[in-house]
């Protein structure tokens, strides 16, 4: 089979020698897609000792790649996937929090539980769902 | 140098004044390109309460530098996927607690983790991993 395609090299390169690292795209190897619809950004308030799913549709009818952040209260864009701390601000989204997520073949669920007794928690939350599936 | 190269719109956006955001693709921006991707199946445990049945398993890349890479996992329920990063758990949320845990090198991904429940577990591991560097 003939090789023919599409591919452009980063700058400073020769497209006609650049190895795969070298290149902005080739039509060669599949790219992660990001469609301007399954994206965005979602504020919800965590009523004082609560839970809340917070849950995004994408009806994509199957499993995709997905990525998430949140602002926790100084300010600071984390993963929420991650339970190390190394900034000293913590990776809880507040004090008091805990959170699960899955994503399945139409919803993203994020889950936020507030064991705040006294005090509701805003969240934001930026996401990203892939149209690639897993 | 003369600026030139590729550039699409997203739909609506004039691509002669498109900023970066309006724009679907920049041949000035790399795209991440997948490399490999693919499952990871094992069976891993039973725990024993408090002590743990640790599993590991490994996908060879052999790009010779470490790559980015997402990492996605799913337990007994394979109608779900929760996302790996540095240590991801879910155990309270599907019922079970199995810590796990990916890392990257230059020439592995290397997944580990415990079991602690008391029953053998279904695990499945989906990743990507790209062309580009994690570095």
């Amino acid at each position: 089979m003939a090789d023919y395609g599409f591919k452009i090299s980063k700058a400073g390169y020769d497209v006609k020698t650049a190895t795969d690292d070298q290149l902005v795209m080739t039509s060669k190897l599949n790219s992660q897609k990001i469609s301007p619809t399954l994206q965005g950004t979602v504020t919800q308030s965590i009523p004082a000792s609560s839970t809340v799913n917070i849950q995004i549709t994408h009806d994509l009818g199957y499993i995709p790649a997905f990525d998430a952040w949140y602002e926790n209260e100084l300010g600071h864009w984390k993963s929420p996937f991650s339970s190390f701390q190394l900034d000293g601000d913590g990776a809880k989204i507040f004090t008091g929090s805990s959170f699960g997520h899955y994503i399945n073949s139409t919803i993203l669920n994020l889950v936020i539980d507030n064991s705040d007794a006294s005090t509701a928690h805003d969240v934001t939350f930026y996401y990203i769902i892939f149209l690639n599936p897993t | 140098m003369g600026d030139y190269g590729v550039k699409i719109s997203l739909p609506s956006y004039d691509v002669k004044t498109a900023n970066l955001q309006q724009t679907a693709f920049s041949s000035k921006y790399p795209i991440f390109k997948i490399a490999f991707s693919g499952s990871l199946n094992l069976t891993v445990g039973p725990g024993s309460g408090s002590a743990y049945s640790n599993f590991n398993i490994t996908f060879t890349h052999d790009l010779g530098y470490i790559p980015a890479f997402y990492c996605y996992s799913s337990a007994d329920d394979i109608s779900k996927r929760q996302m790996l990063d540095f240590s991801s758990s879910f155990g309270g949320f599907f019922g079970h607690h199995v810590p796990i845990y990916a890392r990257m090198t230059t020439t592995q991904l290397m997944i580990n983790g415990d079991v602690y429940d008391n029953v053998s577990k279904q695990i499945t591991i989906h990743y990507f991993i790209f062309v580009d560097s994690g570095e």
